[in-house]
């Protein structure tokens, strides 16, 4: 039916006039300069990219694959249609056409060309990077990867591609027309279609998840293959087709026959995939959902206790089997005749034992109700034994996470990672509490949310058979026996514990034992790319430890209660979520921190980069630090910002995509040691995790506000000025950064009051004595309540009742911060001093968290030094209608004062000031005290002064009547228009070009300190401010100037000359009509500016502000009109 | 071997018949199709060689029906089309490598020994490594009938193979076709140019309209202009007039005035003498006999 020798020669000539088209040749070396720049810039000792870059397995030839990938698509739309416009402009095909060969030889022979031009191309690509990637990354070489790209990503789109155009430019018979429609359509997918409806629009694999991992390859990857294969047989579907509409008369029946067979089969083939990987989508949203509703019929369902389990696993081709033995107590108050456990769905439940003897049960999904004979009676045990195998389901894992969050990208950079909460392959398993590996009483946390899980504390013993290569890591004390069928690992934890964790693996690991607690760290062979950069720390790393988790012990005010801590590396596509209940995930588990492969997206990993920073800085500073010193400088770093510190808003590493893993240690202290559950404020043991949390907090680098805005903390404020904490539990439509933010911010806020109360050094320490006392066990809410009561004067529950049910929030007003040197006897120190008021009916309390200047070093990537560990910190209690003069002292210098306000009106939420060199005042005496005043409403503003803020009812904006069509249109039909937002930031570079309000910390505002902006226009949009006015009068006018107005937008100071600010052009309008008062901005001062004396009647009274300037935006803020 | 056209017609989507009812046999040897512009030679070619599909009729090459054995019949045939140009970015061998692996020539040896013979016979073995589209006119058509003749073809059809050609070109072609014809394989070579057919055709049919309105040897032709073409001395005034009432092959200028040969079924008034008439002449004769507008001022100047 082929003519395969006619097929060969029309492939090579294609080839070779595709080889000799300029159009190629350019399109090709542009294409290939463009990369090898990249594996340059991927390869350069020094520079190089970020470390997340370097380290995973395959960056590099990923990045290549998915930028020629769209490339290469783009160009073959072109070149693919460029043949049908040659076969149409000359005869020369006549001559061709009129030979024998048939249609589908021809078809055949050119696509045969078309792939093999490309696949020269792509050959020189992957070779590149192949040796790029062999010699100069850290990542280990994979030449699967290099495989996997160009057969998933690479191969499909290049035969759709080919596909889809020859048949458009066959039907439509237009090469411009079918090129601007590919171009069109790529566009589309690229910037908006690229991940909607499970990735289907995905021509370019560009969104969709694919990675491969170091650790477990492409992991399994259904996914993208029915996907893939779905876009190569619509390829090869439509190339068929093109065959059958070709217009050359045909030749061969059979051929035709042949190449309809084709087309159907190929449509059949890529129906089935695309309807299957649907299907699988729809059908995981489903099973999900069915889970969530059977743990909601559930949630009221009393659930035993769990004191022991004895758990015998064996590890199958990609299965697992255990038999577990627990012994079941009945801590409730009334019989139980019906046992409620959950357990992974697809695991399959063989056997359940009680004394030997089966018993009954009844499973519904994940879960499984044990049915004994006798109802247990309060206080009884009963053993039982489960016995089953099977793999794990992973849509069992994060029940509480909305579908939005839960298929949202998992994005760095260019690279989608598919999202994985569990493995079980032939060669490594990682199963964490969340994948339901082990039957555990009641409802897991992530199923029974909103309403609070009972934390099951147990004594574990865990014992696993895996062959000699392998090695097991889990909690507790372990034994290796050897086996003839291989290596018995058997792990007792010294102390009860809430959950524990399974990772097998061909790990290799380090070890070091301080103070009896033993340091290890697991990694895949060849996955030490981290040595060379401690070779001098040999002597020293106890030392290092020591002194790190001395101060982290200190500072925390508790002690590290385990005997080991263990850094284990998990493949990249292990992923976790930040919970609304917890600040625990399951990266943390008791005594072991899991971190993606080579500390792919730590903050602290890029060794490479802080070390070479370090060196400039050294140079550049001219000090003489020893290697060694180096060394201990930015392992101290990782330690701090990847293990200790828990950082909130992040920046770094994905931070653009919200990631949420955090690998930070504090569960270790508080969760895994101690659980409060209650069912009356389900979120309780997170305002007790808040509490320990704070101590060891990290000054919020709010410097993104600029651009983004509002931060996660004040969108969260502003939602809870009419959402009570209750209602933000239940509220899953909310974005979750800000549920998560909001909660953050009512956690931390209850305690705190009471803490500010008692006074800190008190409630700390009878805190500490609470954990400890219930240690190892789930602690009842009216624990917590006596406790508390026994503490102080208030009502603990009311408090909590209100926090939990009311919107009320306090605000406050800052002024008059300040920082400089006094003398304090003979010393030289550092005061800070400022005023705060509360105007509202609510108690508050704020933070007051100091940085001081640093002296030598910074090993801090650039990304993580706004945020950094606090070196001192006060809390503050501001009652209500209270204000407060605050003074204090420090021994540093001080670098950024930052006042946390918590939950509160204020926007900024943190008002936080950098101060430059502090000049020391011989005239002040040194202030150290807090002193009380009741704040009088009169106070706040005035007799006879009127203030109109951005923020008040009298004040409005007109916007100019042009509006950009096109792109609103564009926005609206593709969704991304994105709700209108309360705040935005500043885009000085574009500004918009209607009024927008913003936030800032310089602008006028009681708490909210707003203003709006737009782009200077023509004078056509217009603020106004106006006041009621009581009685008439001569007025002072006045305009609130903020450091905003004064900022240089546009234009480059040039050297000697002052930048022109422009000029504000006000309207006043009084009793005698109207008076236009240009504002020089060149010599407002901060703050009030005058802008005339008016006479003004009663009644209404305002002020216009035109949008005209000479310079790029204007800004509205605040007027103020004051009798004389 | 012989082609067999029995009632083709054409007809175009417009409703205008290219062709209507043709019937043709054309033997072994040259045959010349002749017709003005527009008159449906390149129709009747493209269908010949499988690139078109006739509206009803029937065409059978031997045993071979044209519909039905396309594959046997493309075999058969080389194809030289009216405005043949070769892929730019070609070697002028390279192209005829390809035409000749396109007509199965498997062997690559072989196939190259062929092309440089063929080549050669072309007189294009000096430029073999030249882009083919960089050849004059006239190689572009000797490349064209190179490529035609790479498959050894039993018939080789030639559309207006001269069109464009300077005199010395025009004529080297000619003597290239006289040679073919010698073989025993079928050349249809259609032109509207009657030099091209008078030397070598051993039949021709006359195309108008879509419609056969000669068929026969260009011999039977000319006797059908016999005593009809004159040659009239004219002065200037003269000329215009006659120009009005006759077709004018010809009109040389003389001491006298001009010398004029024209084909009229009378003997014009003057100064006339009869004339032998060839194929020229009875071609345009017979066009005018049959109605057809003989614009011959504004015709082609070619031949």
């Amino acid at each position: 039916m082929l003519n395969l020798y006619a097929i060969y020669t029309i492939a090579r000539f294609e080839a070779k006039l595709l080889f000799r088209s300029w159009a190629f040749r350019i399109f090709s070396l542009l294409g290939l300069i463009i990369l090898v720049f990249f594996s340059i810039a991927f390869a350069l000792p020094g520079e190089g990219p970020p470390h997340y870059v370097r380290a995973l397995s395959c960056s590099l030839v990923l990045t290549d694959v998915k930028l020629l990938n769209i490339y290469v698509g783009i160009i073959a739309a072109f070149l693919a249609t460029e043949f049908i416009k040659r076969d149409r402009k000359h005869d020369t095909t006549q001559v061709t056409q009129a030979r024998s060969y048939s249609n589908l030889d021809y078809i055949t022979g050119k696509v045969a060309g078309i792939l093999s031009v490309f696949a020269v191309l792509h050959g020189l690509v992957l070779l590149q990077a192949a040796i790029v990637d062999l010699f100069f990354l850290d990542s280990l070489f994979a030449w699967q990867a290099y495989v996997y790209f160009t057969a998933l990503i690479s191969l499909p789109t290049l035969v759709f591609v080919i596909g889809i155009s020859f048949l458009l430019v066959t039907l439509l018979r237009s090469q411009a027309l079918v090129f601007a429609l590919m171009l069109g359509y790529s566009l589309l997918v690229l910037i908006f279609l690229g991940s909607e409806l499970f990735y289907v629009f995905d021509v370019y694999a560009f969104y969709q998840p694919m990675i491969y991992s170091g650790i477990i390859g492409l992991g399994h990857a259904e996914g993208p293959f029915l996907l893939r294969g779905f876009y190569f047989f619509v390829g090869v579907a439509l190339i068929a087709a093109t065959v059958l509409l070709t217009r050359r008369l045909r030749q061969s029946t059979w051929a035709n026959v042949g190449a309809a067979s084709v087309a159907v089969g190929c449509l059949v083939a890529a129906t089935l995939m695309i309807t299957s990987h649907l299907e699988t989508e729809y059908a995981g949203r489903d099973l999900r959902n069915r889970m969530r509703a059977s743990a909601q019929k559930a949630v009221t369902s009393p659930a035993p206790t769990v004191t022991s389990y004895e758990i015998d696993l064996h590890h199958g081709a990609d299965t697992i089997a255990a038999d577990v033995d627990l012994m079941i107590v009945n801590s409730t108050e009334q019989e139980l005749d019906s046992l409620l456990f959950s357990l992974n769905p697809s695991l399959h439940l063989s056997l359940i034992l009680s004394n030997g003897k089966p018993i009954s049960s009844r499973r519904e999904l994940q879960l499984v109700w044990l049915k004994p004979d006798q109802p247990v009676a309060p206080g009884d045990s009963m053993p039982v034994r489960f016995s089953y195998s099977g793999q794990v389901d992973s849509r069992y894992c994060y029940l509480d996470i909305e579908d939005e969050q839960y298929e949202k990208l998992y994005r760095l950079w260019l690279y989608t990672i598919p999202k994985k909460y569990a493995f079980i392959t032939s060669d490594y398993v990682h199963l964490t509490p969340e994948a339901g590996w082990y039957p555990t009483p009641g409802l897991s946390s992530g199923a029974a949310f909103p309403a609070a899980a009972r934390q099951n504390w147990s004594d574990y013993k865990l014992s696993v058979l895996i062959p000699r290569d392998m090695s097991a890591i889990s909690q507790g004390d372990v034994m290796i026996d050897s086996t003839d069928l291989g290596n018995r690992y058997t792990f007792r934890p010294e102390s009860r514990l809430p959950q524990i964790s399974l990772t097998l693996g061909k790990y290799e690991h380090k070890s070091l034992e301080v103070d009896s607690v033993n340091y290890s760290i697991h990694y895949l062979p060849g996955h030490d790319f981290f040595m060379p950069f401690f070779d001098e720390l040999t002597d020293t790393l106890p030392a290092l430890i020591r002194e790190l988790r001395n101060d982290y012990e200190v500072t925390l005010g508790l002690d590290y209660p385990f005997e080991r801590l263990s850094i284990v590396e998990v493949p990249i596509q292990f992923y976790s979520y930040d919970r609304l209940w917890t600040v625990t995930q399951d990266m943390v588990q008791p005594e072991i921190v899991f971190m993606p492969e080579m500390g792919t997206i730590g903050a602290g990993t890029d060794f490479r980069q802080m070390k070479r920073a370090a060196r400039r800085r050294q140079e550049r500073s001219n000090q003489a630090d020893s290697p060694r010193e180096i060394q201990a400088g930015y392992f101290s770093l990782f330690a701090k910002i990847d293990i200790l510190e828990r950082q909130t808003n992040r920046w770094g590493p994905g931070r653009e995509h919200e990631l949420d893993p955090r690998y930070c240690i504090f569960p270790n202290f508080v969760t895994y040691t101690s659980h409060l559950t209650s069912n009356r404020w389900p979120i309780i043991n997170r305002a007790f995790e808040a509490h320990f949390a704070e101590r060891v907090a990290v000054i919020q680098d709010t410097r993104s506000r600029r651009w983004r805005g509002l931060t996660d903390a004040e969108e969260a404020n502003i939602a809870l000025r009419h959402l009570s904490l209750a209602d933000i539990l239940s509220e899953t439509s909310m974005k979750r950064a800000t549920r998560v933010a909001a909660l953050e911010a009512k956690a931390r806020f209850i305690l705190s009051q009471m803490e500010l109360k008692i006074g800190e050094e008190k409630f700390a320490s009878q805190m500490n004595r609470f954990l400890h006392s219930n240690q190892g066990r789930d602690a009842s809410d009216q624990l917590l309540l006596n406790f508390l009561d026994s503490l102080g004067d208030f009502d603990a529950t009311t408090m909590f009742d209100s926090w939990y049910n009311d919107t009320l929030l306090p605000g406050y007003m800052v002024e008059d911060i300040e920082c400089y040197k006094v003398l304090d006897g003979e010393r030289t120190r550092t005061q800070v001093k400022f005023a705060i008021s509360n105007p509202t009916k609510l108690d508050g309390g704020i933070r007051v968290d100091v940085r001081y200047r640093r002296q030598g070093v910074d090993f801090r990537p650039w990304w993580t030094r706004g945020q950094a560990q606090t070196d001192y910190s006060r809390p503050v209690f501001v009652p209500s209608m209270t204000t407060k003069s605050i003074g204090f002292l420090v021994d540093e210098p001080v670098s950024v004062v930052a006042i946390e306000t918590y939950a509160s009106q204020n926007i900024p939420s943190v008002i936080r000031i950098s101060f430059r060199e502090q000049k020391l005042r011989r005239n002040e005496l040194p202030f150290e005290a807090e002193l009380s005043a009741p704040l009088d409403p009169d106070d706040i503003v005035e007799a006879g002064e009127y203030l109109v803020d951005n923020e008040d009812a009298g004040f409005d904006v007109k916007d100019p009547a042009k509006e950009n069509w096109l792109r609103r249109t564009l926005l609206t039909l593709f969704g991304s228009d994105r709700e209108e937002e309360t705040y935005v930031g500043m885009r000085f570079w574009n500004p918009p070009g209607r009024w927008v309000a913003t936030t800032d910390q310089n602008f006028h505002g009681q708490f909210v300190h707003s203003a709006y902006y737009k782009k200077a226009g023509d004078g056509a949009g217009m603020a106004t401010w106006s006041a009621d006015l009581e009685e008439a009068g001569n007025y002072d006018v006045y305009y609130y100037c903020s450091g905003e107005d004064h900022r240089p937008w546009r234009r480059r100071r040039r050297r000697g000359q002052t930048e022109n600010m422009g000029e504000k052009h006000f309207v006043v309008h009084h009793e005698d009509g109207v008076d236009r008062v240009p504002f020089d901005l060149n010599g407002a001062e901060e703050g009030w500016n005058y802008l005339g004396t008016y006479r003004l009647s009663a009644g209404a009274a305002w002020v216009e502000l035109t949008d005209r300037n000479e310079v790029g935006i204007v800004t509205a803020d605040a007027v103020k009109w004051v009798k004389r | 071997m012989q082609i067999e056209i029995q009632k083709l017609s054409k007809q175009y989507s417009g409703g205008k018949y290219a062709l209507r009812d043709v019937d043709l046999t054309i033997h072994s040897g040259m045959f010349g199709l002749l017709g003005p512009n527009g008159a449906g030679k390149t129709t009747l070619i493209r269908i010949l060689v499988t690139l078109l599909k006739p509206s009803s009729g029937k065409v059978r090459i031997d045993e071979l029906d044209l519909q039905r054995n396309r594959k046997q019949i493309r075999n058969l045939v080389g194809y030289l089309p009216q405005d043949f140009s070769t892929f730019s970015r070609l070697a002028v061998w390279e192209f005829l490598d390809y035409a000749g692996a396109m007509s199965g020539l498997r062997r690559k040896k072989d196939r190259l020994a062929r092309v440089d013979q063929l080549l050669e016979d072309v007189g294009l073995f000096e430029v073999r490594d030249r882009q083919a589209s960089k050849l004059s006119g006239g190689m572009k058509r000797r490349l064209g009938i190179a490529q035609t003749l790479i498959g050894e073809p039993r018939i080789m059809v030639v559309d207006e193979p001269t069109v464009g050609l300077d005199p010395q070109e025009r004529l080297r072609f000619r003597n290239l076709m006289a040679d073919l014809s010698r073989q025993d394989i079928i050349i249809v070579l259609s032109t509207h140019i009657v030099g091209d057919i008078s030397s070598t055709c051993s039949h021709v049919a006359l195309l108008n309209l879509g419609r056969i309105v000669f068929k026969g040897s260009p011999d039977t032709l000319v006797t059908q202009a016999q005593g009809r073409v004159w040659k009239v001395y004219a002065s200037a005034l003269e000329l215009d007039e006659l120009k009005a009432r006759y077709p004018v092959i010809s009109a040389v200028p003389s001491e006298h005035g001009y010398e004029l040969r024209l084909v009229g079924d009378e003997r014009p008034a003057g100064s006339v003498e009869p004339a032998e008439p060839n194929m020229e002449d009875a071609y345009i004769y017979f066009m005018q006999s049959i109605g057809y507008d003989m614009d011959l001022e504004t015709s082609d100047n070619g031949w």
